[in-house]
């Protein structure tokens, strides 16, 4: 499948058509259905301003000079699991009902040998099963003091704490699980790491300009380096006291934007490559120098909110939902 | 042995024996034949309940009794002998609700799969269109950036989400280790 090249001055009816990028021919044959799923994917939310900014970048001519930046996605993986629908909790509900109605009776000869006192005091609590009872259209089936038509009830004896010694008493302490909103939650601390444990967090510096100030960290590329060594270089603007993972040297996401012609004699525009990476503990301190005035955290969902409309459209599809 | 035909297929089965501990099996004819496990020692659990347990003299050999008794006892709880439950049997109405809980489950099964899925040809979509942006931008940046380590390694920080968070959530004083100094060689 080829996309037609569409050559001269930008037309009225390419403007915010999703998935027209205008692209100089290549000598190489078509694109594949990749490239163009890619392109279409890229530009999802393209706007207006999109079309005419990348059409110009792509219309210049082949010597035109770019900046090439590495740019890094760095991410907080989720720590807990994701939080269950009304249906999914009700359904995981029934499902543990139906278990306990298919479960074997609860052994008690292993538990409380016959003979022993506890043995006696365990099934002088358990409540009698009733033989008679033709509530269910079964017949009553009643083995070892269980009635299998239904789940079984299992009544534990009460806590003795006269006689209790310290190491029974452990058996009674009650685990108590930590909460899954935390404090950063409740204060809605952007820069916390233990905000929104259920979702994956991603880094957003802020740099001091005017207009495109909330962006992913990203740093030129220098002259004998490579993508990994830029973000490397990028990380440290953060402090060294950060415990993070490379995820891969491939690059996941791109933009580019062009540079207007009074800023920037040497370059047309800049190029963008992000590679992901994941930190697993210590936090993220902007360094001096590193041109960074703040930073936040965010879910994918909060990030549309800071960033340029187009910038997004270049980010999204990299990024995950949960 | 514990049971002699609970390793044999239903067909072939006789019937379960019930042997007890002086050796002697309930309605036998002949010995009992020997084995590594030595069957004078082995009972019929589930049977325990009714019959009266001869309690053997303390020694040596009433130690290894209860030691196979013990043995035979965490068996009997693993396997899922004389474990199988009642056919749960629903009423016409019960049965319509069960499966259209079930065909419900199941379109939502389907629906997260399918996002996912999405989700994921989206993100390879993404780093292919980067990756042939690398490569027209620069074939040395490209050479480099498709160099994958072989096996993939991951960090041991590495954790699974889980359903609570741990008491310390986060490491927030993690300081990066000193660089070790390299060892010098010895021959």
């Amino acid at each position: 499948m080829t996309l037609r090249h569409v050559p001269g001055p930008l037309r009225p009816h390419t403007i915010g058509l999703v998935g027209q990028f205008v692209r100089p021919s290549r000598s190489q044959g078509g694109r594949s259905i990749g490239t163009a799923i890619a392109e279409e994917i890229t530009t999802e939310t393209g706007s207006g301003m999109l079309s005419s900014t990348t059409s110009s970048v792509a219309e210049s001519p082949a010597s035109a000079a770019f900046k090439i930046m590495s740019g890094l996605i760095l991410c907080r993986q989720p720590i807990v699991t994701p939080e269950l629908t009304p249906f999914e909790r009700a359904y995981y509900n029934y499902q543990s009902e139906l278990q306990k109605r298919l479960m074997w009776t609860f052994p008690k000869w292993f538990y409380y040998p016959e003979g022993t006192l506890a043995e006696r005091q365990f099934s002088s609590v358990q409540p009698t099963v009733d033989g008679n009872d033709r509530a269910e259209f079964e017949k009553p089936d009643i083995v070892f003091n269980r009635d299998r038509r239904s789940k079984q009830e299992i009544v534990f004896p009460e806590r003795d704490v006269e006689r209790e010694t310290e190491e029974s008493a452990k058996i009674y302490a009650k685990i108590e699980p930590r909460p899954r909103i935390t404090e950063a939650d409740k204060m809605n601390d952007f820069r916390s790491l233990e905000r929104k444990l259920d979702r994956t967090l991603y880094l957003l510096v802020k740099k001091d300009r005017q207009a495109n100030e909330w962006k992913f960290p990203a740093a030129e590329v220098l002259n004998g380096e490579t993508l990994t060594g830029a973000a490397r270089r990028v990380l440290l603007n953060g402090g060294p006291n950060m415990n993070t993972w490379l995820v891969s040297n491939t690059p996941a996401a791109y933009h580019h934007y062009p540079y207007k012609l009074e800023d920037n004699e040497k370059y047309n525009g800049a190029k963008i490559f992000y590679l992901k990476s994941r930190i697993f503990a210590g936090i993220f301190v902007p360094q001096k120098g590193s041109g960074i005035i703040d930073y936040a955290w965010l879910t994918k969902d909060e990030i549309p909110d800071y960033v340029h409309k187009g910038y997004w459209a270049s980010m999204a599809n990299a990024l995950s939902k949960q | 042995m514990i049971l002699a035909s609970s390793f044999l297929p239903r067909m072939l089965r006789t019937r379960t024996r019930t042997i007890f501990a002086n050796g002697s099996v309930l309605g036998a004819t002949n010995a009992p034949a020997a084995s590594a496990f030595s069957p004078q020692a082995t009972i019929d659990v589930m049977a325990c309940n009714g019959i009266t347990f001869t309690r053997g003299k303390r020694s040596r050999a009433g130690g290894e009794l209860q030691q196979k008794q013990k043995i035979v006892n965490m068996l009997s709880l693993i396997s899922p002998r004389r474990k199988q439950p009642r056919r749960i049997k629903m009423s016409y109405e019960d049965l319509l609700r069960h499966r259209t809980v079930h065909r419900a489950w199941q379109l939502i099964v389907r629906a997260k799969r399918e996002e996912r899925r999405l989700e994921l040809q989206k993100q390879y979509y993404k780093m292919k269109h980067a990756c042939d942006e690398l490569q027209k931008a620069s074939h040395v940046l490209y050479e480099s950036a498709m160099e994958k380590p072989s096996p993939i390694r991951f960090p041991m920080e590495y954790r699974i989400p889980t359903l609570t968070p741990p008491r310390r959530i986060w490491d927030a004083t993690w300081k990066r280790p000193a660089e070790e100094k390299k060892r010098k060689r010895t021959v």
